[in-house]
């Protein structure tokens, strides 16, 4: 079915959700499992990104102390002890330029992500407006292969509450 | 400036030296000792006009306390003095040559400015942000450190993007023989690739007969900025030397000012080429689209042509030192109907503050950005305009940031931006509905 997946990471709990089904399609098709996390530029005219530590200069050291943390945070949630065919990678730039540039090069079947990224983990999650964030869109208009967006089930809740998206009208769009 | 603490290196007086012996001809000895200290030029710094007309901030006080002073000590200084220099030519200055037109003795401030950071950076001195850039264009050609190989894959990337929208689009690589050599800023693969796309857009519908090098795209020239003149003069001339290669009939430069500078009249010198010409003429974005509107070869759509105030931001290198200020006002006249000029305009307008290698300094500059660009917001707002119109990378930045900064209420865009929305695509160019169909 799928021979590599593509797992855009943002460390969030946001996304463990798009994890979860990531890894079990991963398993279901015997396919590799790619986690890519990108470093967003703060600037667009300068190599300066974000990271937890604050704003910094992207290279090397930064990379690898990322790379650890996502192995630490995610592959702890994979059952088997040694995973074979999962692959840590870190890029800095534009998210979904990344996202996108980085899907063509491996000629990944299928991005996996959540719907959008928590800028400030600080502040409460907001599920009575649940959106998909600006990644998301151009990720999924722009990627060079299927694309699936997974929300947390709350998130769905919480949509259907908000009555942002009535059944009515995505019925209606399933039609179309 | 960042390091500077913990910097103990001995100052290598004897390059030093050789760097003012170097540069010690007729101009600048005369440059140096003719500045009568009339003022005039501390009334066009907006520097100066930004800070309350601290007189520290006047040009002549710039280059006298810096490399007036490294031949009056005869290079005989300390690294405090060289870090007091680094402040100044960096943090005063950005080369944007407005004080040279106001000077009657037509001292070039941005030369001897230049100068000064050139020997600076034979010490190590630079900021940070022109570090790093000199240390990717050294080992990629490039200021962003891209590959080539994922140049080309973007611009294939954006070429099946826009197909979608103009029938035909391609972006050619390494086609030998053709008009132009289109050539960009790393930031446009890098961080807007949609700006390719945009391009290539523009460029069909013109019919132009262009190409996109493999190698030497890169139009921009950090290093002319961090001091590091060997490396500039390579890096530009990658960029001659691939479009000698492929045979082009001229270098096609993007919304982008001080490329234009490095290609069109430092380059050559930097690159060595002694009559101070490039090999293959360059032609700037203003110039082209103002042609291609001129000729009709691009039309706009009467309906979609912008209804809103706009004004028109005339890069120092695209303008005053590049010359094409009356182009960029025809090219305006054909965009918008509610066309209002900043104050003062043309090759007189002030520096946004983001040139001469400021913006890719970083973070660590961008409070004095804030401050020194409060001339161009006030300039800006007074216009009333709702759009404005930046042929600039580093223009478009700084005034996104001033923009947020003094809370102006502007859009700022660029030109390739407006024209791809409101241009005539013609039907040749109009994909078939049942392509469109089937790319949905």
């Amino acid at each position: 079915m799928y021979q590599k997946i593509l797992f855009c990471a943002d460390l969030y709990a946001s996304s463990d959700y798009a994890f979860a089904a990531a890894l079990d399609l991963a398993e279901r098709s015997g396919a590799e499992l790619i986690i890519l996390h990108v470093l967003e530029s703060r600037h667009r005219y300068s190599g300066h990104v974000i990271t937890e530590d604050g704003e910094t200069w992207a290279g090397p050291e930064v990379f690898e102390k990322l790379k650890k943390k996502l192995r630490e945070y995610y592959l702890i949630r994979i059952e088997r002890e040694d995973p074979q065919n999962v692959r840590v990678e870190v890029r800095a730039g534009i998210p979904w330029v990344e996202i996108c540039r980085f899907a063509r090069k491996e000629k990944v079947d299928l991005i996996v992500m959540g719907p959008y990224t928590i800028h400030d983990p600080k502040a409460p999650l907001d599920l009575e407006k649940p959106h998909l964030g600006q990644n998301a869109q151009e990720v999924s208009l722009r990627a060079p292969c299927q694309v699936s967006i997974v929300t947390s089930p709350k998130q769905r809740l919480a949509l259907e509450k908000a009555g942002e998206f009535p059944r009515e009208k995505k019925r209606k769009r399933t039609q179309e | 400036m960042h390091g500077k603490e913990s910097d103990t290196r001995p100052v290598d007086v004897k390059k030093i030296r050789e760097l003012l012996d170097a540069n010690n001809g007729a101009r600048i000895r005369t440059w140096l000792s003719l500045c009568s200290r009339c003022g005039l030029c501390a009334e066009s710094c907006f520097f100066y006009l930004a800070h309350d007309r601290n007189p520290k901030l006047s040009p002549a006080y710039k280059f006298k306390a810096t490399l007036g002073e490294l031949y009056r000590r005869k290079g005989r200084v300390d690294r405090e003095f060289l870090y007091r220099c680094a402040d100044i030519v960096w943090g005063e200055c950005t080369t944007c040559k407005r004080c040279s037109m106001y000077c009657p003795f037509g001292i070039d401030v941005a030369t001897l400015i230049a100068t000064t950071r050139t020997i600076l950076y034979s010490q190590g001195i630079t900021p940070e942000g022109l570090a790093r850039a000199v240390v990717n264009y050294r080992e990629t050609g490039n200021q962003m450190g891209m590959s080539s190989e994922d140049f080309v894959d973007t611009c294939e990337w954006m070429a099946e993007e826009s197909q979608d929208e103009i029938k035909g689009v391609t972006i050619p690589i390494d086609k030998a023989g053709a008009k132009y050599m289109y050539t960009v800023n790393p930031r446009e693969p890098m961080f807007y690739p949609q700006d390719l796309a945009m391009a290539a857009k523009i460029l069909t519908v013109a019919e132009e007969d262009w190409t996109m090098p493999s190698t030497g795209w890169d139009c921009t020239n950090l290093p002319m900025f961090a001091g590091d003149r060997a490396l500039a003069g390579q890096v530009v001339r990658n960029m001659y030397e691939k479009a000698v290669a492929l045979g082009v009939q001229a270098i096609l430069i993007t919304e982008c000012g001080h490329a234009y500078r490095s290609a069109l009249f430092e380059g050559p010198y930097l690159a060595g080429y002694p009559d101070g010409k490039p090999p293959v003429p360059i032609v700037h974005s203003v110039q082209l689209f103002y042609e291609y509107l001129r000729d009709g070869r691009i039309r706009i759509d009467p309906a979609k042509k912008l209804k809103e105030p706009v004004t028109y931001q005339d890069p120092c290198n695209v303008s005053r030192n590049g010359g094409l200020w009356e182009e960029g006002r025809k090219l305006v006249q054909f965009l918008a109907e509610d066309f209002r000029d900043m104050n003062p305009n043309r090759e007189h307008n002030h520096c946004c503050g983001g040139g001469g290698g400021y913006i890719p300094m970083g973070p660590e500059y961008k409070a004095r950005r804030m401050a020194s660009g409060r001339v161009k917001a006030e300039q800006i707002r007074a216009t009333g305009a709702k759009i404005v119109i930046a042929p600039c990378h580093n223009c478009f930045d700084q005034l996104s940031d001033l923009n947020k900064e003094y809370q102006l209420g502007v859009k700022v865009m660029s030109l390739k931006e407006i024209l791809c929305e409101i241009m005539i695509v013609p039907e040749k160019f109009q994909p078939q509905e049942a392509e469109r169909e089937e790319s949905d």
